[in-house]
């Protein structure tokens, strides 16, 4: 059926779409390039993670003291000459402490790395390929997660005796089974969304339709994943110094905490021997998470928030910008606009006043 | 019953025109503003709304999508999810007793308290807005509960019972579950926990939308019939002009977020100043009367970041002229015979008192 009489062509010949306004120049979009960084959760996030990399890289070059090296202040408080105080040893704290991070951050960032393709690998091809592969994958996953991590780690580390990179290699190929299971969950729900079936329909690729369909919403969870298992990483390597395994070479935070529970810094009441390992490695966790939120918005669209979201109300207060509570700008009933009972057209003028004939 | 919408609709309007001598307001919109976004960023939904809600009374509120309708009802109960504020203007509600005050102003406890109390509001496809896992007496007994806690358990169970009835749905479906009920029956429902606290205005958000044609009008006839008896005003937003000139009392018509006709019902049926009214009018058939050719409006509806200048709807206007793209017209009261009961917002029809 054809419906002539509404179209616009017919009412308004040669008019088209002329309902619109004059399609304005539009305010050229700025290119958001640094949306990410704008976010203060990421941007906080990425600055104490920049640090922590930074001390990393020049830690033992920027250490005060060798952090092997002894001297006759034994177990003393922060002072000038060293800023976090000493050890039994008289060893310097902040050193050990400088020195350390770069094996830390190397463990945790290539154990995570390591994990995360390999849960990637395993998680999508399992979700998506299904069958025989989901069945396989599936089963091994299962028994990567029954097995104790930290037992097999202990025990391929002990064995092993290697350094950093062996460390963060047993940790990767344990850690990866979580989150392969939560990728291949989320693959199984969106393998079977219209858009997907619309791509296999339309012949993608498998691997395109892997590549550009599902990944992408999937990010979320693979930084997420990503995230979790450098805290569990940068945890397992600070536990194995704390109980003893794993090199004894290199310093690390865990390494620290040993020496000082088995000083009993505690009882000794020397706090700044076990206080500032601690603040680092829980400032990293939470460097990480930060940044972990920062992501979850930035790929969900939905997530992101709209920029401003704390308004200033009629009453003066500034309050938060929540459902059911619309904040009230302004409570005046002055007009905002400029609606006049008569035309601000000169009468004199030489325009007369055409009105077109209504046609009823 | 079915009938009966069709016999008490008009009457009801008819008597709305009567008595407007003595027509109390019982919400008063002035200059609402409603944005989303603040600052540069924001687009301007709903622009300097004066409207008059009297008691006792159904107004429609019609328009296309993205008029600002809904936007409206949601802002003046400052219902709107962020980012949207409202940015202006005033809304005094009128209590059975005691003085009149502003809803804007209320305070977060006050507003909680206002709510469901004073004014319901049944959502846009509100079926779906039930929790399946409970029992509606559950639902019903819950708002009792929240409101009015020094009710005892027996007073609410009778009152719920007495609610559903009011409805047209059996005492004996009160232990039902929501998926055990049809949509209308569930509509119902929700119509039902919307008046169950008496409120005095309750604001319907296309509540028939997701309906056929037959339950559309079981429910409003439902509707017109539990008005009567409880005697609450209603706002009832819709697409469908043909269904508000049936059954309420003032049409108010929206384009581009703001209100540019008010009028009686049978007046605006009979006799639309607005072009924008006629066109809407114009698109459905009318049920008697000699056959007419539909005409549809030209154009699609304005893009809110870029409105035109002057009024909104000149771009589309089959009658317009010199005035219309320099000049916002006001909406007041027009030089027509029936001037006093209706206003515009039309340079075809100049106004002598702006109204709000």
């Amino acid at each position: 059926m054809t419906i002539p009489t509404s179209s616009v062509e017919q009412v308004i010949p040669g008019q088209g779409a002329m309902a619109q306004p004059e399609a304005r120049t539009p305010v050229k979009a700025k290119r958001r390039r640094f949306r990410f960084v704008a976010n203060a959760k990421a941007a906080t996030g990425l600055t104490i993670l920049g640090l922590y990399i930074l001390f990393a890289i020049i830690g033992p070059w920027v250490a005060p003291y060798d952090p092997d090296a002894q001297s006759e202040e034994l177990t003393q408080p922060p002072s000038a000459a060293h800023w976090l105080g000493t050890t039994h040893l008289g060893q310097d704290l902040l050193s050990q402490l400088l020195v350390g991070a770069r094996g830390v951050m190397v463990v945790g960032l290539a154990a995570g790395v390591v994990a995360t393709i390999l849960s990637v690998v395993v998680g999508v091809t399992a979700g998506y390929l299904g069958g025989v592969w989901d069945d396989v994958l599936s089963a091994l996953s299962n028994v990567f997660l029954v097995i104790p991590a930290l037992i097999l780690i202990i025990i391929v580390a002990s064995t092993l005796n290697g350094g950093d990179i062996v460390v963060a290699l047993v940790i990767g190929f344990t850690a990866w089974a979580w989150g392969a299971r939560v990728l291949r969950a989320q693959t199984l729900s969106l393998r079977r969304r219209d858009f997907v079936e619309a791509s296999r329909a339309n012949g993608e690729k498998t691997w395109r339709i892997i590549m550009f369909e599902i990944l992408p919403n999937l990010t979320a969870i693979i930084a997420s994943s990503f995230v979790g298992t450098v805290i569990f990483a940068v945890t397992s390597e600070i536990t194995l110094a704390f109980i003893g395994i794993g090199s004894v070479s290199t310093w690390n935070w865990g390494e620290i905490l040993f020496w000082a529970q088995s000083q009993q810094a505690l009882s000794q009441k020397a706090w700044w021997w076990f206080v500032p390992a601690g603040l680092a490695i829980a400032f990293l966790g939470t460097a990480l998470s930060l940044i972990n939120f920062g992501i979850d918005e930035f790929v969900s669209p939905r997530l992101r928030s709209a920029g401003k979201t704390k308004v200033k109300t009629s009453t003066g207060h500034t309050v938060r910008m929540r459902v059911g509570f619309t904040p009230v700008l302004d409570n005046s009933a002055a007009p905002h606009t400029h609606a006049t009972p008569t035309p601000l057209i000169n009468p004199n003028g030489a325009t007369p006043v055409t009105r077109r004939e209504a046609a009823r | 019953m079915s009938d009966r919408v069709v016999q008490t609709a008009p009457s009801g309007a008819v008597r709305g025109n009567a008595s407007s001598a003595k027509r109390q307001p019982v919400l008063e919109i002035r200059n609402l503003n409603v944005d989303y976004g603040l600052g540069d960023m924001a687009v301007h939904a709903v622009r300097d709304v004066n409207l008059t809600l009297h008691r006792g009374e159904v107004l429609g509120l019609a328009g296309e999508s993205g008029s600002g309708k809904s936007t409206l009802a949601y802002g003046l109960l400052r219902l709107l999810a962020p980012p949207g504020v409202v940015s202006g203007g005033e809304v005094i509600y009128h209590p059975e007793q005691g003085e009149p005050y502003d809803v804007l102003a209320l305070s977060d406890r006050e507003l909680r308290n206002f709510r469901w109390a004073e004014t319901a509001i049944v959502f846009q496809g509100a079926m779906n807005s039930l929790n399946p896992v409970h029992k509606i007496s559950t639902q019903l007994n819950d708002v009792l509960a929240a409101h009015e806690p020094k009710m005892s358990a027996h007073t609410r169970k009778a009152r719920c019972r007495e609610m559903l009835r009011l409805v047209g749905i059996s005492a004996d479906r009160m232990d039902a579950y929501p998926h055990q009920l049809s949509g209308g029956m569930r509509q119902r429902v929700m119509i039902g926990m919307a008046l169950i606290l008496q409120p005095q205005v309750v604001i319907m958000d296309e509540p028939t939308t997701a309906l056929d044609v037959v339950m559309q009008r079981q429910i409003l006839g439902q509707l017109i019939d539990l008005r009567e008896r409880l005697g609450f005003s209603v706002i009832f937003i819709t697409h469908d002009l043909s269904l508000l000139v049936e059954f309420s009392n003032t049409i108010a018509i929206m384009y581009g977020g703001r209100i540019v006709e008010e009028a009686p019902a049978s007046a605006l049926y009979r006799d639309p100043l607005h072009p924008y009214s006629a066109g809407l009018l114009g698109s459905f058939p009318a049920l008697r009367g000699a056959r007419r050719e539909l005409t549809g409006i030209p154009g699609s509806p304005p893009d809110l970041k870029g409105m035109p200048t002057g009024c909104s709807f000149h771009p589309r206007c089959p009658k317009v002229f010199d005035p219309c793209a320099g000049n916002i017209p006001v909406l007041g009261r027009p030089d027509t015979p029936d001037g006093s009961t209706r206003s515009v917002a039309c340079w075809l029809h100049p106004v002598k008192e702006p109204i709000g």
